[in-house]
């Protein structure tokens, strides 16, 4: 029955833009991952954490400008000083997290800097659960609620603003990639790490770049999700952290423009399980998708087989 | 071997008897309070993530119940809380941790009826008395379990206060959606049956998973549906979300929940504009003068107050009189309270509590309640939960 509902070109394009709307975010946050995998190779499992420091700062932030009255009278730029602030205490806090979870660990054994990494996200979740005291917070109402109609579609300004803001974000991620000097660095530590600093390139340096770069588009899709989903607590990173990893993987981690397609074809499944599956197993898809990309195709839809190194 | 002569039988008869006394002191047990211990009452809610609102106002009002009353027969009467976390892994840990400590007497508790129910074997096992402020499922009084009471009313009787009001405004194209819980899917289902019994539509049945945020997949599937209502089972966090994201998606159909939305914090506010006009179950309001003054003074002391510490004072005050009837001082100058003797005084009570007036049927449930609709009104600048007028 519910199949029959596809065939209604109003919910087809409806479930679209859905999908494109989590897509986004979970693109966003899938970033982080990649970057940092592509040069030092390990999952960072804090990222998830990273992600909600940046939608509690920016409630914060927003909540004393709304307290202050400034919001009511400059709500375009309220926001942006909201983005900004949960980029800066993200970037931070992703810098941080390198210093001192990460950069001892560089030497050691694989697992290290994995253990090191769930541990770091753990400690993150309880240092967020003791300053909320274990309440969830609620982003004040600045952003207009309506949308636009065209005929017989609709979509809310919303998500127009999450799925136009996520490419944006993205897409001058991977012009600084390929355009800019800091980029060709980048790129040049994840194939090399040695033959880069042999070419005079900073790599201590380039990798707290790809962390503050990881984390600032971690903290706008944390804004993003605070502002349109109103509800945030202390343990909100973990289950985007888990399907933005799948994304990555999905699009081939290491791979920057794979990682925005997985986001994006991870969001749409999502959206439309519910026409095969009943509802509330709509995160199973997630997984599902994991577990067959790591059996068929584990280095992802766009990455390439890498040759091993010595 | 020594042959038996009748008076060796006599002495194994005399011991015999003095057995049958000794322990005939109460067939289920005693708890025994030493000399300079206190008396503990326990306490299992959700004190911390996404329900905490209602979990921290259920301990406000037990601990206002246990600090006003202070001691029973010259014992301190102390209030030791525990997060069950509206799970049934926690709750069933808690119960074990005070069904296996001496000093308490009895539980209030647990907040979710997920909870609740694993938790309520545990404390059959042990026959310590459990008083829930808010847990409604059926279940837990139709397994004949003597030591659980609720001072709420039951799903059966809120599922059905929903359906009637329903149909008596002619909404019978529903979509029902729940939270997979023991709470929120037993009531969706009781609402169900009710709506279908006397002829209503149901247009969609799905559940949606605790803790998730993005129900915009689920709604854009019923949205085509046209349904008059939208029936939610489930707790504010999940509701507040699903009544925004209705608004968003243009679904201009009525929402409806029950008391697990019945919160002004994280309802009406986390909701914002969305949730003007929901209707949300509800006990009905006490006309007793008592009711307002005790709202005025718990408000005074805790803040605005949320969905159960009525019933949370409530059960505690039943709970400490129960104990104060059946506790007796022994010779080494131990308090003792029979276990049976405290869930007979229990099971007895006759109670005048700000909720009204409280007895227990045979099966623990509270008789003679009545569940009321209530809408979302905003007048004057405030928004509040107003009872719709029959």
């Amino acid at each position: 029955m519910s199949l029959s509902l596809l065939l209604n070109p109003e919910v087809l394009v409806d479930q679209v833009i859905n999908g494109l709307t989590i897509g986004g975010i979970y693109a966003l946050i899938a970033m982080g991952y990649t970057l940092v995998y592509g040069i030092l190779f390990m999952i960072n499992f804090a990222h998830g954490e990273i992600f909600m420091f940046g939608s509690f700062t920016g409630f914060f932030v927003l909540s004393a400008l709304v307290r202050s009255g400034f919001a009511e009278r400059y709500v375009v730029l309220s926001i942006l000083i909201t983005f900004l602030g949960a980029m800066a205490v993200s970037s931070m806090l992703g810098v941080l997290l390198e210093r001192v979870a990460y950069r001892p660990l560089r030497k050691a054994p694989r697992l290290a800097p994995l253990i090191s990494a769930i541990g770091a996200s753990i400690f993150l979740q309880n240092v967020m659960m003791l300053i909320v005291k274990a309440r969830m917070q609620i982003y004040p109402d600045v952003f207009p609620e309506d949308f636009i109609e065209m005929g017989r579609f609709s979509i809310s300004y919303f998500q127009i603003f999450i799925i136009l803001g996520s490419v944006v974000m993205m897409v001058g991620l991977v012009l600084f990639i390929r355009k800019t000097k800091t980029g060709k660095a980048m790129r040049a530590v994840a194939e090399d790490k040695d033959a880069a600093a042999l070419m005079g390139v900073n790599v201590n340096r380039i990798i707290v770049v790809t962390f503050v770069l990881g984390s600032c588009l971690a903290a706008v899709a944390g804004v993003m999700v605070g502002l349109y989903y109103t509800q945030i607590n202390h343990m909100m990173g973990f289950m985007p952290g888990i399907k933005a990893f799948t994304a990555a993987v999905l699009g081939g981690i290491g791979n920057v423009a794979g990682c925005m397609f997985g986001g994006y074809i991870l969001g749409v499944s999502e959206a439309f399980s519910v026409f095969f599956l009943p509802s509330q197993y709509k995160d199973v898809i997630a997984f599902s998708l994991l577990v067959l990309i790591l059996i068929f195709r584990p280095h992802g839809i766009f990455g390439e087989v890498v040759a091993e190194r010595t | 071997m020594v042959r038996f002569r009748w008076f060796h039988w006599l002495v194994v008869a005399c011991i015999c008897v003095g057995a049958m006394t000794v322990s005939a002191a109460d067939e289920w047990g005693e708890i025994v309070i030493p000399d300079g211990k206190p008396i503990k009452i326990g306490l299992g809610a959700m004190l911390s993530g996404g329900y905490a609102t209602l979990g921290i106002d259920i301990k406000n009002a037990v601990e206002m119940a246990v600090g006003e009353k202070g001691q029973i027969m010259g014992r301190p009467l102390e209030l030791q809380a525990e997060d069950d976390q509206c799970e049934g892994a926690p709750s069933v840990a808690i119960a074990e941790k005070f069904c296996n400590d001496p000093l308490v007497a009895g539980v209030i508790g647990y907040m979710c009826s997920g909870g609740s129910i694993p938790a309520s074997d545990i404390h059959n096992k042990y026959k310590l008395v459990m008083i829930s402020p808010s847990s409604t499922s059926l279940e837990l009084t139709n397994r004949g379990i003597p030591v659980f009471f609720r001072t709420c009313w039951n799903d059966k009787i809120q599922g059905e206060a929903g359906a009637v009001y329903a149909l008596k405004r002619n909404w019978t194209q529903v979509a029902v959606l729940h939270d997979k819980s023991a709470y929120g899917q037993g009531l969706a289902d009781e609402f169900k049956r009710h709506i279908l019994g006397s002829g209503g539509k149901i247009l969609a049945y799905e559940g949606l998973t605790r803790g998730d945020k993005d129900f915009t997949p689920v709604l854009t599937k019923i949205k085509p549906l046209s349904p008059q209502l939208v029936y939610f089972g489930g707790m504010a966090a999940e509701g507040a979300l699903l009544v925004r994201q209705m608004r968003r998606a243009g679904i201009r159909a009525k929402f409806m929940s029950d008391d697990g939305c019945y919160t002004e914090k994280d309802f009406i506010q986390g909701a914002g504009k969305a949730s003007l006009g929901a209707y949300v179950t509800y006990a009905k309001t006490p006309e007793a003068e008592r009711f307002s003054s005790w709202v005025k003074r718990f408000e005074a002391k805790y803040g605005p107050r949320q969905t159960f510490s009525p019933q949370s004072y409530d059960a505690t005050n039943i709970l400490m009189a129960a104990i104060e009837r059946t506790a007796r001082r022994g010779e080494d100058g131990s308090l003792r309270i029979g276990k049976k003797a405290l869930r007979d005084a229990v099971a007895s009570t006759d109670y005048d509590g700000v909720t009204g007036r409280i007895t227990f049927d045979e099966f623990g449930d509270r008789t003679g309640s009545v569940v009321a609709v209530n809408v979302v009104t905003c007048e004057k600048g405030a928004c509040f939960f107003k009872e719709v007028e029959d």
